[in-house]
């Protein structure tokens, strides 16, 4: 044995050490809560010569960082300012597409709501003169729109196509002086169907008819001419599609009542009413598929599933 | 004359009239920056320049607009030729040129306008085109004439469209 070392004295210290440092690394692993003694007495008295070692080092560091850099600075400063514009033109893009997600989220409750077929559609262009309002949208005979078909936008009667081609479509505002839609007053009444301190109820009424047209000008309020000058009206009324005419669906909300007009001499009454649409911010709509005026298949809308483009309930 | 650099300006400018102008509206009425570009154009170059801006602007803002076609190609050009007789004999220096130009053409691309729709048949009031749409349009279009007007000698837009290709 002691042969064997002093052949391979050199072989065993290694392994001794080496042993031994296994052991001390077992011992000092990195998990222990507390420092050796041999350790604390190092680190404390290397401690203050450490911290104004590093700090000195990094005073220089930070000197000797910025003389090099200096020259960058400019470059620098000019990228992040790209940078900065990059990110505002991101936000914008992003700003745009909240505001589109939740137009179009509107606009698939719509579809919810209209119970005829409907095909979303965007706006792509509107009518340049101040004579008629018209816009146009990206959707055509290629995606089956019609003449004659209505369409709807923000819960209400955008108006209806007047002319297809292929890829895209002219709509007639109902603002335009020459639309001309069939109408009548729906009022809200609440009752007490119970005794007088039961919950009340409410209900819609349909009231008295008219036609419903635009105003030359601007000023995006729409005409309602009752077929009756004894109409019963009054401001807060809502106003609906009465059907009249096999364009427009029945129930299709076209806005309120915001002033009556009494002629004491006119033979006809008329109310001014504040469209439901509001057309300066139309981006996306939906075709209603109804038959349209080009449609010769003579289909007709299954009476019991009146549309309700305003969500309380059918005429 | 560069007939395709006008047809490309007037098509660029309609297209904007189409999509972005609609945007623009004060008094109820949005302007009509084609009729203004035109009446800029007839102003610092003719009659000749006037009429052929009018057609090709015209027939731009008909193929577009996608309403009575001819209502604007007619309206405009006549306007154009019309605006352009006075080329010769005012200072184009002056401020009031491009704005009174911009205004009087407005008020007969209107007048004729109206007269057209009238013929068309479409039911409209003499006293409520003018007040709602002729005299808030005119006045709104004179507004545009000198920055257009501006902008157009900032281009050298009567240099580039009468310069001879090589």
């Amino acid at each position: 044995m002691s042969n064997f070392i002093k052949r391979n004295r050199r072989l065993v210290t290694a392994g001794v050490v080496a042993l031994a440092l296994v052991v001390l690394m077992s011992w000092t692993d990195r998990h222990r809560d507390r420092f050796s003694i041999l350790e604390r007495l190092l680190v404390d008295a290397i401690s203050p010569v450490a911290r104004v070692t590093s700090s000195s080092v990094q005073s220089a560091q930070s000197f000797l960082q910025g003389v090099v850099e200096l020259g960058e600075l400019s470059e620098r400063n000019h990228l992040l300012e790209e940078e900065l514009a990059r990110l505002k033109s991101l936000q914008n893009t992003y700003e745009e597409a909240l505001a589109e997600n939740r137009r179009l989220r509107e606009l698939l409750g719509l579809m919810e709501r209209v119970s005829y077929p409907s095909l979303p559609a965007r706006v792509t262009g509107r009518n340049p003169d101040n004579w008629f309002k018209m816009i146009t949208i990206d959707r055509g005979s290629n995606a089956q729109v019609r003449v004659g078909m209505p369409v709807v936008a923000q819960g209400g009667l955008v108006g209806k196509i007047i002319k297809v081609s292929s890829r895209s479509a002219t709509v007639l505002l109902l603002l335009d002086p020459e639309s001309g839609v069939g109408a009548r007053i729906r009022r809200e009444v609440t009752y007490s169907p119970g005794p007088p301190d039961s919950a009340e109820e409410r209900e819609f009424m349909l009231g008295d008819s008219g036609v419903v047209s635009g105003m030359i000008g601007d000023d995006g309020m729409l005409k309602l001419t009752f077929f009756s000058r004894d109409a019963q009206v009054i401001v807060g009324d809502t106003v609906v599609t009465s059907g009249l005419g096999d364009i427009f669906p029945p129930g299709l909300l076209i806005g309120a009542v915001v002033e009556v007009h009494r002629e004491e001499f006119g033979l006809v009454k008329s109310a001014t009413i504040r469209p439901e649409v509001d057309f300066a911010h139309l981006w996306e709509v939906l075709v209603v598929e109804t038959a349209g005026d080009g449609d010769d298949t003579g289909d007709e809308p299954d009476p019991d599933n009146e549309p309700d483009a305003g969500g309380e309930g059918g005429p | 004359m560069r007939y395709w650099l006008m047809g490309s300006i007037l098509f660029i400018v309609a297209l904007l009239q189409v999509t972005l102008v609609p945007f623009l509206v004060v008094w109820g009425v949005k302007p009509n920056i084609v009729l203004v570009l035109i009446s800029v154009i007839a102003l610092l170059m003719g009659s000749k320049a006037g009429l052929t801006a009018g057609i090709m602007g015209g027939a731009f803002l008909d193929l577009l607009s996608g309403q009575y076609l001819g209502l604007f190609t007619v309206s405009l050009a006549v306007t154009g030729y019309l605006v352009g007789t006075v080329e010769q004999k005012v200072f184009k220096d002056y401020l009031l040129v491009p704005l009174g130009g911009a205004f009087v053409a407005s008020l007969l691309q209107t007048a004729m306008e109206y007269g057209l729709l009238r013929v068309a048949g479409v039911p409209v009031g003499l006293l409520e085109a003018v007040l709602d749409v002729a005299l808030p349009f005119s006045v709104y279009n004179a507004l545009w004439g000198p920055i257009l007007f501006a902008q157009s000698r900032k281009f050298r837009l009567q240099q580039r469209l009468t310069m001879k290709a090589n």
